[in-house]
This record gives C-alpha cells, structure tokens and sequence, in this order.
C-alpha cells in the first residue's frame, strides 16, 4: 500500500509542474503529460495487474483533477493506456531509453486519438485535422522526450519495492492476454 | 485459482475502464438529456470532484502565494482591490449620469404633454407566457391611478393600468395577448387594432384588422389613433417590424416591434387626463 501512496504523491507533485509549466511556458501546446510514462511504466513492469490498473485509475482520476475535462476522460484514457502497455509488455521484451521513448509516442498518440474518439462517440464537435496536429503532435513529442527521465524515477523508487515483496521475473506476470 | 486470478484481472480492468466512461458520458450529455441513472452518477461523482478540486486548488494556491510568487501575489491583490474600487465608483458615476438623462428627458416631455402625467417607478416585472406585466410605484402620493389609463414614456405607449391598489399599480404591457390598442400608421393612416403576441423569449405585438389593401412596409411607424378615447392619439406604438401577405380574406399580417423597449424601463408616466378622453366611449381598446 505504502508504494501505492507513493505513486500517487508523485503523480499528484508531476500533475502540479505541469499545470505550472502550462501557466509559466509561453507555447501552452509543448507541454509534456508526465503522468502517461508512469502509467506506462506500471503496464510494463508492475507485476501485479490489479494493483497497476488501480493506481491507473487513481492516477487518471488525479489528472482529471489538474486538467479540468470533463470527469472521467483521462481516467479512462490512463486506463486504456494501461492495458495497452499490459498488452504490450506481455508480448514484446525490450529495454533502453530509445524503447521508452518510442513506446511512448506511440501510446500518446493512441491516447489523443482515444479522445477524439470519445469526442465523436459523445456527440461534441471534432476539430480539423490540421488543427488535431498542431495540438497533438507537441504534446507527443514532449512526453516522449520526458519519458526516459520518468521511467529512470519509477525503477529507482517503484521496482525495487515491488520486486522484493515477490520474486516474479519482469514483464511474464499474467495478465491480459 | 490461477484461473480465477487470471479473471479477475480482466473483470477489474473492464470494470475500471467502465466507470470512468459512464461518468464521461453523464457530464458530456446534454442536461436537458439527462437520464436518472446519469443524475445519480452526477451525484456520487460531485462531492469527490469537489474534494479534489479543492485540495487542487489549496496546492496551487499555496505554490503561487508562498513558494513562487510572494511579492507579486500580495501587490497584485492589492490592485486588483483597487482596480474593483474604482471600477464600481466608475458604474455609479455612469448610473447617476443615465438616470440624469433619464430624468432630464421625462421631465421635458412631461411639460409639452396635453394631458396629465403622473410619475412612477418600475418596481417589477411578471414575464409570463400569458401575462406580461409591470409593477409600478406612484411617485405622486395624492394621484388617483385607476384601471384602463394609459401607461407612456417619453419613448411611447407601454401599456395601460390593469389594477392599482394605493400607491402601487400594476400595468400590462402592449405585448400582453390581452392588450388591444387603435393603432394608425403614420404614412398613409391605414388603422388597425394593435395586439401582443405574448411570447415568451421576444417583445412583439401584430396588428389585427388591417385591409389587406392597405399599403403598409416594414418600418412605417404606428401611433395610437385616439378612436376609442381611451389613449391619447398620436402616441406611438411601434414600428412594423415584419408583412405577411395574405392571398386570402380581408385583412393582412403584420408584425409590429413595440416602441419601448420593456427590458430597460425605469420610469413611466401614467396618463390620468387627456385631451378627447372619455368613459362613456366604447373601449375596443382597452
């Protein structure tokens, strides 16, 4: 539980630095998500399912908080991106700061893509294409940049932690298949 | 048992991927759309949003105050309460310099009116989809308000006395669907009975009785044409705001936009006497 509190302070104290950032930095759109990687990170290396999708529930609820949206939407997109990575963890096995930040981009753009999406499905006015771009692709690029420094912090903090409660090897935990 | 883990990782996964998808399609509905199972979830999820936002609120609140931004945040709430000082002593200034205007005008037009006005203060209003109402304050504590008598300003015809009761009188609007004023256009003198449509989102009044051989246009301005003595003539009503041709029956429809607008009325004057004025008249007007 006491790592569980720790994840979520952390997301709470990233979640504060980006909304300070959207206030401090003047392009508003090259603003990372600091929460996606963690998210990520918990799909990737967690070895506990229900532990990892609940604090991604919790994270995204958090998120939901600082950013203002609607209630509900980054929840479900931290969860949607939590299975993704479960998924992904569960077939591809590979490591490095490069594969963190590929990785990354991808799940961030499959999550902007999630939100239009759920745009469309709930009836709201889905911008241009043009302008998708111009929002979407800065936002990619930033947390796919920050993204090596916040899986550097999670294996520091969270694995070790994790790791020493029970003796599974990484990435082979069950999970959805 | 692994089996069963195994489960109950997929079931708490879609349950979690569940939940925040009815709380996003229960705050993106339309309210008007809003089903009980969606109020319901609304009010589980307000008072956490509540808590949350607040303690959201009370962090930012104290990194903006006390770690980033200590002078800045004090000087700057400083001239904000300036700011809004002098902002609200501004408004005074311009509704004192309106009701000057105001005041300056009525009493003009008082002095050339050939009647007798009698001062009074909106006090309120009823919208209603059948009553559009005003409610008055005589400023003459003496004057003798009585039902039927016209209501003006110095803009033209608001309507006439529907009930007084001492010093307060209740006046219904030219747009209330029970108000029938003689109207004349002022081109051509094509007459008419002037009549609110009562809707409820607009001030708007037709004009019934109008031949449809009458040439009227959209502009042409209406007066009150005095034929049932119970307005003063050559008061005016209203301009046409819109015609509808008809290819059949006697008469035409014409849309008229009131002289006054309703929204914005301060003061009115109550016409107790007036040249021409008499009780023993039939009243299709009133």
């Amino acid at each position: 539980m006491g790592i569980g509190v720790v994840v979520i302070v952390i997301g709470a104290i990233s979640l504060e630095v980006q909304s300070l950032l959207f206030h401090v930095l003047p392009f508003h759109d090259w603003r990372p998500e600091f929460v996606l990687p963690m998210v990520l990170f918990l799909g990737l290396h967690d070895p506990s399912t229900g532990r990892g999708v609940i604090l991604s529930f919790l994270l995204g609820y958090l998120w939901d908080m600082f950013a203002g949206s609607p209630m509900g939407l980054y929840t479900f997109i931290s969860v949607t991106v939590y299975v993704i990575s479960r998924v992904v963890g569960v077939r591809i096995f590979l490591r490095g700061a490069l594969f963190h930040v590929f990785l990354t981009l991808g799940v961030t753009l499959v999550s902007s893509s999630v939100i239009v999406l759920l745009r469309f499905i709930f009836g709201q006015q889905v911008e241009e294409v043009g302008l998708l771009g111009k929002i979407v692709l800065p936002r990619v690029m930033m947390t796919a940049a920050v993204a090596p420094f916040m899986f550097k912090m999670m294996y520091q903090i969270y694995l070790p932690k994790v790791t020493r409660r029970r003796e599974e090897p990484l990435g082979v935990t069950p999970g959805i298949r | 048992m692994r089996q069963y883990k195994r489960y109950q990782n997929v079931i708490l996964c879609v349950a979690l991927l569940a939940l925040p998808f009815f709380f996003l399609n229960s705050n993106l509905k339309d309210p008007s759309h809003l089903t009980s199972w969606d109020r319901v979830i609304l009010a589980l999820s307000a008072p956490a949003q509540h808590a949350a936002d607040a303690m959201a609120e009370v962090i930012g609140d104290l990194w903006i105050r006390y770690v980033a931004l200590v002078g800045v945040a004090e000087d700057n709430e400083r001239m904000r309460f300036e700011n809004e000082r002098l902002k609200e002593e501004n408004r005074q200034v311009q509704l004192l310099w309106e009701e000057n205007r105001r005041l300056h005008n009525m009493l003009g037009f008082k002095e050339g009116f050939p009647g007798i006005l009698v001062p009074a203060r909106v006090i309120g209003r009823d919208v209603s989809e059948f009553y559009r109402v005003l409610r008055l304050r005589i400023d003459e504590g003496d004057a003798e308000v009585e039902k039927g008598m016209p209501v003006i300003t110095f803009d033209g015809l608001v309507g006439q006395i529907s009930r007084s009761f001492g010093r307060y009188a209740e006046v219904m609007l030219t747009v209330d669907t029970k108000s029938a004023v003689d109207v004349a256009v002022q081109r051509n003198g094509a007459s008419g009975m002037l009549r609110g449509t009562g809707e409820i989102d607009r001030y708007a009044c037709e004009i019934e009785y109008l031949l449809r051989g009458d040439e009227v246009m959209v502009g042409d301005l209406l007066f009150t044409s005095g034929l049932a003595h119970k307005f003063p003539a050559g008061i005016l009503a209203g301009r046409i705001s819109r015609i509808e041709r008809q290819t059949q029956g006697l008469y035409q429809k014409v849309r008229v936009e009131p002289a006054v607008d309703f929204s914005r009325l301060r003061e009115v004057f109550v016409v107790t006497d007036f040249q021409g004025h008499s009780e023993e008249q039939p009243t299709p007007g009133g």
